[in-house]
């Protein structure tokens, strides 16, 4: 059953059926990431941000995997490559403007199912501000830097590396990971000390709240 | 033949009722939770990440199980400080669907009885009732956005949101956090910082204390206090008590640079106060608490009375990170004067862990601190100011992990 905004609005006043009132305590206990029918603004951008990454790093960093991410930040797409691109924007536009209501309610759906398929990868990426970051498959890794949610779909144990942009050094962090849920990891620094923090969405009330605020800014928790 | 039939009911019944009396009355012995209207309550969470409440008319001897003797709140699984205690209810929001609750224990259950849908308001950075009836709930950081409150009638549950007119972060700042609200006759005031969060500067706040002022109830702002000598004022007030109102009206706040708010150790922790029928910080005064005999900072204070505070301090040659200082004991709890700083006493009781916990309950000349030392010895102790004097008292039995708070189930 789909929890939605309506349904939790029913639980709260006592309104629920027995089946109901299951569904949103087995929602309300989960720590997965499945979202409310509303999805939230901020959850959208993101992951299209983190689509549009994943399609530039298929032909970058995937395909050779030892290449590290000072050398991602330099990829920039050609002039061809964004003429196209605005070319592209300006035509779904018009497209967008000349259809009529029915249309445009075929173009949500869609893009809601985009986001499911999204969730059966292994690993699901949404990028927090100025941040970067890619997962290498075959290495079960997360290359980044920034700061990066990770929804994961498979048990496994997970390498998250970030090479700062100054002196290439790499600094690792290995944590076994459980399908379903979703960690934030951060990559911060102060002075010479450098550290990478990754927290499951259940232990994120045991970060600092200065981070747990920068985290629920972001990512709209 | 009927009659003596009857008569011999009758007997059956009033034995039977009798019976049931006996059985009701042994039950309530048992269980405190069923005596009308018990003192106080406690909240607590096990090793293995269970939340119970239990309510009591004594904490200051015996020994409890609250996983046998309490009442579990199962859901959300992580409240953690983020909860209130007024008049015999519980408030709390539930972050997931961000309801505020308002719950209370009848019959050895967590009953929910009412809720608002709050949007935006997940973790609160403050709340804080400003009557019996109005509570007032600041929301969590929204990024480089102004920050909203709300107001609610808890006898009914409506809700007024509105915008504060506070600055919202700039720059390098990309979120901020109200430590403290105060509430005197028909003004408000709200002291406030901003923070940062990024891979290059890592995790730090603004190096000033902030005081806005309010007028209340229409929520116009009147001033700005800065003050730079430190930062975070007033912590988060339903993680532990930072602020109160001496008997001559006098407000006292105190900032929390540590790692674990403010997270600018350079800075120190700090005093600072508002004196009675003035609108502005007293420049004039400042308690350093860092620079003091502590030589810490402090994420705790409460009033004892005639001058004297009891402070909750870390001890920085004992922890490493953030993570150390709520799982390993380090907190020490000392008595200071306001108005003296010579005066600083040592509280002798065994080092406490809990980074957030409201910890401390004030009645008549008595301070009740709990302690959990993260060897078992979880222990409720009686200060008495007055003679400097500590005795044991409640020992809470199980597997806790962390007493979260202790509060007073009716009156301020």
């Amino acid at each position: 059953m789909n929890v939605s905004k309506e349904l939790i609005a029913k639980y709260h006043q006592g309104l629920c059926s027995d089946e109901e009132r299951a569904s949103v305590e087995a929602w309300l206990n989960s720590d997965s990431e499945e979202e409310l029918s509303t999805t939230l603004e901020i959850e959208q951008k993101n992951v299209i941000k983190a689509e549009i990454w994943s399609s530039v790093k298929t032909n970058t960093i995937a395909q050779s995997e030892k290449k590290s991410l000072p050398r991602i930040n330099k990829v920039r797409l050609r002039p061809i490559y964004q003429g196209a691109a605005a070319i592209l924007a300006v035509s779904f536009l018009c497209v967008w403007l000349l259809r009529d209501g029915s249309i445009l309610q075929e173009e949500k759906i869609s893009r809601k199912a985009g986001l499911s398929d999204k969730i059966k990868d292994d690993v699901n990426l949404v990028l927090g501000e100025d941040s970067k970051a890619s997962f290498i498959n075959s290495l079960e890794r997360i290359n980044f830097c920034g700061t990066v949610k990770v929804t994961v779909n498979k048990t496994m144990k997970l390498v998250f590396s970030a090479t700062h942009a100054d002196d290439k050094i790499e600094h690792r962090k290995e944590l076994m990971v459980n399908a379903g849920e979703t960690y934030f990891a951060l990559e911060l620094s102060e002075n010479e000390d450098r550290e990478i923090i990754v927290k499951s969405e259940r232990e994120l009330s045991e970060l600092p709240p200065i981070l747990q605020n920068s985290l629920r800014a972001q990512f709209g928790i | 033949m009927k009659e003596k039939g009857m008569a011999k009911y009758n007997v059956s019944i009033i034995v039977f009722f009798s019976m049931l009396y006996g059985l009701m009355s042994l039950t309530s012995c048992q269980s405190p939770q069923n005596t009308g209207k018990p003192a106080y309550s406690m909240f607590f969470m096990t090793t293995d990440e269970r939340q119970f409440i239990w309510q009591t008319d004594q904490v200051d001897s015996g020994t409890i199980d609250p996983t046998k003797q309490g009442v579990i709140l199962d859901r959300p699984a992580r409240i953690w400080y983020y909860m209130l205690v007024r008049n015999g209810f519980y408030y709390f929001v539930d972050s997931k669907t961000e309801y505020l609750i308002k719950g209370k224990i009848a019959d050895n259950q967590f009953l929910r009885l009412d809720s608002v849908y709050l949007e935006g308001f997940s973790y609160p950075d403050n709340a804080c009732f400003l009557d019996d009836n109005q509570l007032l709930i600041v929301n969590h950081s929204v990024g480089r956005k102004k920050k909203s409150y709300a107001k609610i009638d808890v006898r009914d549950m409506q809700v007024h949101i509105g915008e504060l007119a506070i600055d919202a972060p700039q720059a390098a700042f990309d979120n901020m956090s109200v430590g403290f609200v105060y509430r005197r006759d028909a003004q408000l005031w709200m002291g406030y910082t901003y923070h940062y969060t990024n891979s290059k500067m890592g995790y730090g706040s603004a190096d000033t204390v902030y005081v806005a002022r309010f007028s209340y109830p229409d929520m116009k702002l009147l001033s700005v206090d800065k003050d730079a000598r430190s930062t975070y004022p007033g912590n988060v007030n339903t993680a532990q008590q930072n602020t109160f109102e001496d008997e001559d009206g006098n407000f006292y706040f105190m900032s929390a640079p540590g790692i674990v708010r403010g997270a600018n150790p350079k800075q120190p922790t700090a005093i600072y106060r508002i004196k009675k029928g003035e609108n502005h910080l007293d420049s004039a005064y400042f308690y350093n608490i860092s620079d003091s005999q502590i030589q810490n900072h402090a994420y705790g204070m409460w009033y004892l009375g005639d001058n004297k505070a009891l402070i909750r301090s870390e001890r920085k040659d004992l922890f490493k990170d953030y993570k150390e200082h709520y799982l390993l004991p380090h907190i020490e709890f000392y008595e200071i004067d306001l108005l003296d700083p010579a005066h600083v006493h040592k509280l002798d009781l065994p080092l406490d862990r809990g980074s957030s916990r409201t910890c401390v309950l004030l009645e008549d000349d008595i301070a009740y601190i709990t302690i959990n030392d993260g060897e078992g010895n979880n222990d409720v102790w009686l200060y008495r100011s007055k003679e400097q004097t500590l005795e044991k008292g409640l020992h809470i039995e199980g597997e806790i992990d962390y007493i979260f708070r202790i509060d007073r189930l009716y009156g301020e």
